[in-house]
């Protein structure tokens, strides 16, 4: 016996397969090129690392002011707990990252004004010796590399129709480091 | 059972911190003595590879001795502990790291070594019974490593009654005053940097080849072409007759044309 499906039915079908093709071509490459984006972030080495890395040198700058400002100086409060927070942070926070720039900026003018310090030289050169990693982890490869894929993928996510349509299927636009 | 609450809380809330925080860098293992911090002389290094292989012949025992400037957050004793496991350094080693630029150090064992030292013995070691720890926070460093060897050495004889002769190790190093560092090794922050470019490049170099990939035909593109131009040049026209007088279904086989040919791509464009 046959069964004939009425011609706009069928019509129907196929405008609903087409429908999803392109939605789920839509959202399956909008992930993939995510995912390539959220790699970078995450791999090991990653910007993430880079910014652990970061807030460690953090952490490690306040082991040299420790030596030369009491325990309750607001300076050294400050940068150790901006330095704790990038460090247990799993996603990227540029906001926090700017914070720890400038309180190190911070430390090390106040640290320039202590006469303790001054009489260090050693002190003097593990200072020098922080400044140019912190100087080093945030212009490294891996951050303009990052910062390339997720501009790349945020201007995709602005193309008028398939960016739309992959808005509309909750894909978000990547955050930029600086 | 709120007892055993409590318990397991404070076991979280211990183990928070240390989960936490992130990595921290940390050398590699090269030899026994691993003077990432550069802060040792060539004759101390020397001395104290020559001290190792000594101890470890007559006790079994392995000493490693590992310098760095920073220790990114940690305190030494957690540092140390992690780089023990880092270095899968087992029940009769002794790791030894020291933090010039903190002026701390801590030292980590397995258990053998352990029963050997005695724990709370090795610990001494690095403050009251050698001066390792006044000179180290003063920045002798190679007098402050001389002194633990002897004061190992010491402990060794101790307690398994063995003894090391250290003649000739260690003589004329020990310095008076603190060791004047003209510029300081930063060679494990460099080989991080290292690892991060080769990351970033080793990442652009896999997305590009991935992106040439994707720009022609692959491999299984090509099989799933030609098993379509097969099927297609393998119906000759007495066929097509046949099966269309015999022609029957409700006109769904494209749907299943369409999923037989996203199966046949997910099988081959599988990584």
């Amino acid at each position: 016996m046959k069964t004939k499906l009425p011609t706009a039915l069928c019509v129907l079908i196929a405008l609903a397969l087409v429908a999803f093709g392109l939605l789920y071509g839509t959202w399956s490459g909008f992930r993939e090129d995510r995912a390539q984006v959220d790699e970078l972030l995450a791999m090991e080495n990653g910007l993430l690392d880079v910014l652990g890395y970061r807030a460690a040198d953090g952490l490690n700058l306040c082991a040299v002011a420790k030596r030369h400002l009491p325990s309750g100086d607001e300076t050294l409060q400050r940068l150790e707990k901006v330095s704790r927070q990038l460090q247990q942070a799993d996603t990227l926070h540029a906001s926090l990252d700017d914070e720890l720039t400038q309180a190190v900026e911070e430390m090390a003018r106040k640290l320039k004004e202590t006469e303790s310090f001054l009489q260090s030289g050693r002190d003097q050169r593990y200072l020098e010796m922080l400044l140019a990693d912190l100087g080093s982890l945030r212009t490294s490869d891996v951050v303009t590399a990052y910062n390339q894929a997720a501009e790349s993928f945020n201007r995709q996510l602005d193309a008028p129709f398939s960016g739309m349509l992959a808005g509309l299927l909750g894909i978000v636009k990547c955050p930029l480091y600086q | 059972m709120k007892k055993m609450l409590c318990a397991l809380l404070c076991l979280m809330l211990l183990a928070l911190p240390l989960s936490a925080l992130g990595a921290a860098r940390m050398p590699e293992l090269r030899s026994n003595i691993n003077d990432s911090a550069d802060v040792l002389s060539a004759q101390t290094t020397e001395d104290l590879t020559e001290f190792c292989k000594l101890v470890a012949q007559k006790t079994e025992l392995n000493l490693y001795v590992a310098t760095v400037h920073f220790l990114d957050g940690l305190d030494a004793q957690t540092y140390a502990a992690q780089l023990f496991d880092r270095w899968s350094l087992g029940g009769k080693d002794l790791l030894l790291v020291c933090a010039a630029g903190e002026d701390s150090f801590a030292t980590a064992m397995g258990a053998e070594a352990g029963q050997l030292l005695g724990k709370a013995n090795a610990e001494n070691l690095l403050y009251t019974s050698s001066e390792f720890g006044a000179l180290f926070r003063t920045q002798q460093y190679d007098a402050a490593l001389a002194a633990y060897c002897k004061g190992l050495n010491a402990l060794l004889k101790k307690q398994t009654g063995t003894e090391v002769r250290m003649d000739g190790l260690f003589g004329q190093k020990a310095q008076a005053a603190p060791q004047q560092l003209d510029s300081l090794g930063g060679e494990l922050w460099r080989e991080v940097m290292e690892a991060i470019t080769e990351t970033s490049e080793d990442y652009q170099t896999h997305h590009s080849e991935i992106k040439r990939e994707e720009e022609g035909l692959t491999a299984g593109g090509w099989i799933v072409l030609i098993i379509l131009i097969s099927i297609v040049l393998r119906q000759n026209r007495r066929d097509r007759r046949i099966r269309r007088e015999r022609r029957s279904g409700c006109g769904c086989s494209p749907i299943g044309w369409i999923l037989g040919l996203l199966g046949l791509h997910w099988m081959f464009d599988k990584d």
